[in-house]
């Protein structure tokens, strides 16, 4: 009898001791989507990346809030698929208005229903943005943000000493000279399982040809010096000087350089693949409206142009103008979007239990 | 089960010392003074209640789906090679941990537990200090240290004349950092031990005899146990479900358990496969530990 009552009271208290952890860790400093604060003023919930995107943001952000009267309140998250884990998380009770995530996120985002459809009328910068880099799909669940493109990485020093000239071709990274000196992330970056398609084609012909890419991923083990789980440990080891040629993003690579490390990027002859940022509006947000004024002000010309100057993430307005300086970091132009190679995201996060199952039994085993 | 903290506290007051009584005794107030742990215990089974019922519904599913109750999940790990290399590693991580911090954690605790208590006082706060450091900061500490160029491959590399041991993406290297981090849980479980030793013991083993070596392999070893015993299941299973060393230290090469269901659940948001490699874990830890509880139980029996 006793044991019963008590298991009640126990259930009471615990669910609401969840409640309220769930509240404080996600509310991120008392933010909650729900409330607007006395003034009538709405506050927008903004889950973004961390470090030097989210210090871009804060620096953007205020003009936002001076031109509508929305605030925003910025939380820094963690990788893409995380910020949309953590929605799929919270979608009965979302703690977050928008969110920032990328190709793959998105489709995620979308299989989970968390993701609301947005009005492309509500977003007037919409209409100038590159048509490739558009969310594929008849409803509109999230706008592209940036681009940023995935090729290699290389140490200069390193590479001379290895008597080697400056990679030009992904098959660089088999090369024997740079053996235990060659990084990547495992399968479930966008580095890694965006470049097996690629692989494959280039390969196979066929970029859904599983086999022939891990055929030859297999081979690269001797190189290796290690598979690091995110690029934060490939960032660490080109910063000790352990690597000499690793897979990269483009921004990550320059954000390295600016911050005086020896590295340089070089895009691949047979073409860098890409992979767009996406903003997406949750499911069940009460600020929609105001939501996709904030996208509106993310896409306009100054707010892209702010972005590749300072994290070297390329526009995905058309009419964004740049200094030659930074234009030469960024992908940038009709031309230059047109030489990207395409990787099919949809059929990606399809198989991407598989591909990530691969790498790990294959690869990293 | 019948606990009824309105009854209990008249009827156990007397003078004998048994376990039971002891737990008895502190359970009601325990549990009704200290709405935390209370709240900490039921978040805690309801959360793992809740990844139960997500590891149990079909793949793809992001909420627990129980209409469509499925054994795939559980049958795909369990059939998974990969698996079984994950789950060994994680095994042979924790047994290395345990391993290095008993033969490195014994003499510090015999020592301490020989010393003034003013002594032991200070020396405690030193074993402590490790621990009020961030992991993920003395792991980035080990890796500098471990790496290259590093003070231990500059060593190396000047006695071998060889390239220098590198040990950041090794498996000794997350041995290193996490022993360094578990220190102190083994130090205090021994010390615990030996300091309620009678020193007569090893006094009278002396004085009829022994050498040293043999008064400790005899005397005062043995006795240790229950203190060797508990610091072992502490450090194993602290070890074996780690997060910061085995990432950034030994990457994707030398996944664990715990890297894993971030990896599934976190990264590829496979919430019923991580669901399941968080059920065969919790059990195949709480395996290990009754193993360890039988195997150093007996030994203690025995002596």
């Amino acid at each position: 009898m006793f044991l019963r009552r008590f298991t009640t009271r126990l259930t009471v208290v615990g669910t609401v001791g969840v409640l309220a952890v769930s509240l404080a860790a996600c509310g991120g400093g008392g933010a909650n989507s729900a409330t607007s604060d006395g003034g009538g003023q709405k506050t927008l919930v903004l889950l973004g990346p961390a470090g030097p995107w989210a210090d871009t943001y804060n620096q953007v952000l205020p003009e936002f809030t001076k031109e509508t009267g929305i605030k925003v309140t910025y939380i820094p998250g963690e990788s893409s698929t995380k910020n949309v884990a953590r929605l799929i998380a919270e979608r009965n009770n979302p703690q977050v208005d928008v969110v920032d995530t990328n190709d793959v996120g998105l489709i995620q985002g979308e299989q989970a229903n968390i993701f609301a459809t947005l009005d492309p009328k509500k977003i007037p910068n919409y209409a100038d943005t590159y048509p490739q880099f558009r969310q594929q799909g008849d409803k509109l669940l999230g706008i592209p943000r940036y681009i940023t493109t995935a090729g290699l990485e290389y140490n200069p020093d390193l590479v001379s000493k290895a008597h080697q000239q400056p990679p030009t071709s992904w098959f660089d990274l088999w090369n024997p000279a740079y053996k235990g000196k060659v990084g990547m992330t495992d399968c479930s970056n966008v580095q890694c399982y965006g470049l097996v398609p690629l692989l494959a084609k280039l390969q196979s012909g066929d970029p859904t040809n599983l086999n022939a890419a891990f055929d030859k991923l297999k081979q690269l083990a001797p190189n290796l010096k290690t598979i690091a789980t995110s690029s934060t440990g490939l960032d660490q080891l080109m910063t000790q000087g352990n690597l000499a040629v690793s897979t990269a993003l483009s921004y990550a690579a320059y954000t390295l350089k600016a911050g005086g490390v020896n590295v340089e990027f070089a895009t691949p002859k047979e073409g860098a693949f890409y992979y767009t940022g996406f903003l997406g509006v949750a499911e069940g947000s009460s600020k929609i409206p105001e939501a996709e004024k904030l996208l509106d002000y993310m896409l306009s010309p100054t707010v892209q142009a702010a972005f590749a100057k300072n994290n070297y993430a390329s526009p995905v307005n058309t009419k964004v103008k740049l200094d030659s300086d930074v234009a030469s970091k960024v992908t940038y132009g009709q031309e230059q979007v047109d030489a990207l190679q395409k990787i099919d995201w949809a059929w990606v996060e399809k198989n991407l239990q598989t591909i990530s199952d691969k790498f790990n039994s294959e690869v990293a085993q | 089960m019948t606990v009824s903290p309105v009854a209990t506290p008249p009827r156990v007051r007397p003078t004998s010392v048994g376990r039971t009584r002891g737990v008895r005794r502190l359970l009601p107030p325990f549990l009704l003074l200290s709405p935390a742990t209370v709240f900490l215990l039921i978040s805690f089974v309801l959360a793992m209640v809740y990844l139960l019922m997500i590891s149990l519904s079909p793949q793809g599913s992001y909420s627990p789906d129980l209409g469509h109750a499925t054994l795939a999940n559980y049958r795909d790990v369990l059939a998974d090679p990969y698996f079984h290399h994950v789950l060994l590693r994680t095994a042979r991580l924790a047994a290395y941990c345990t391993l290095c911090t008993l033969v490195c954690g014994y003499p510090v605790a015999y020592y301490i537990s020989r010393c003034s208590p003013r002594a032991q006082v200070y020396l405690s706060m030193i074993v402590i200090a490790p621990l009020f450091i961030s992991s993920v900061a003395t792991t980035f500490g080990w890796y500098t240290v471990l790496g290259q160029p590093g003070p231990l491959n500059w060593l190396t590399s000047k006695v071998s004349s060889g390239q220098g041991l590198d040990l950041v993406f090794t498996l000794p290297g997350v041995v290193v950092a996490e022993s360094d981090r578990l220190l102190p849980y083994m130090v205090f479980a021994l010390f615990g031990s030996l300091s309620r030793q009678d020193v007569n013991l090893t006094r009278a083993a002396r004085s009829l005899g022994a050498s040293p070596l043999r008064t400790f392999v005899k005397v005062t070893f043995p006795i240790s146990l229950p203190g060797v015993f508990a610091g072992a299941v502490i450090v194993f299973a602290l070890s074996a479900s780690s997060y910061a060393a085995p990432t950034l230290l030994g990457g994707t090469k030398n996944t664990t358990m715990a890297m894993y269901i971030y990896q599934q659940g976190v990264q590829l948001i496979n919430w019923p496969r991580a669901g399941v490699l968080t059920f065969i874990f919790l059990v195949a830890v709480a395996l290990a530990v009754a193993v360890l509880t039988l195997v150093l139980g007996r030994r203690r029996g025995g002596e």
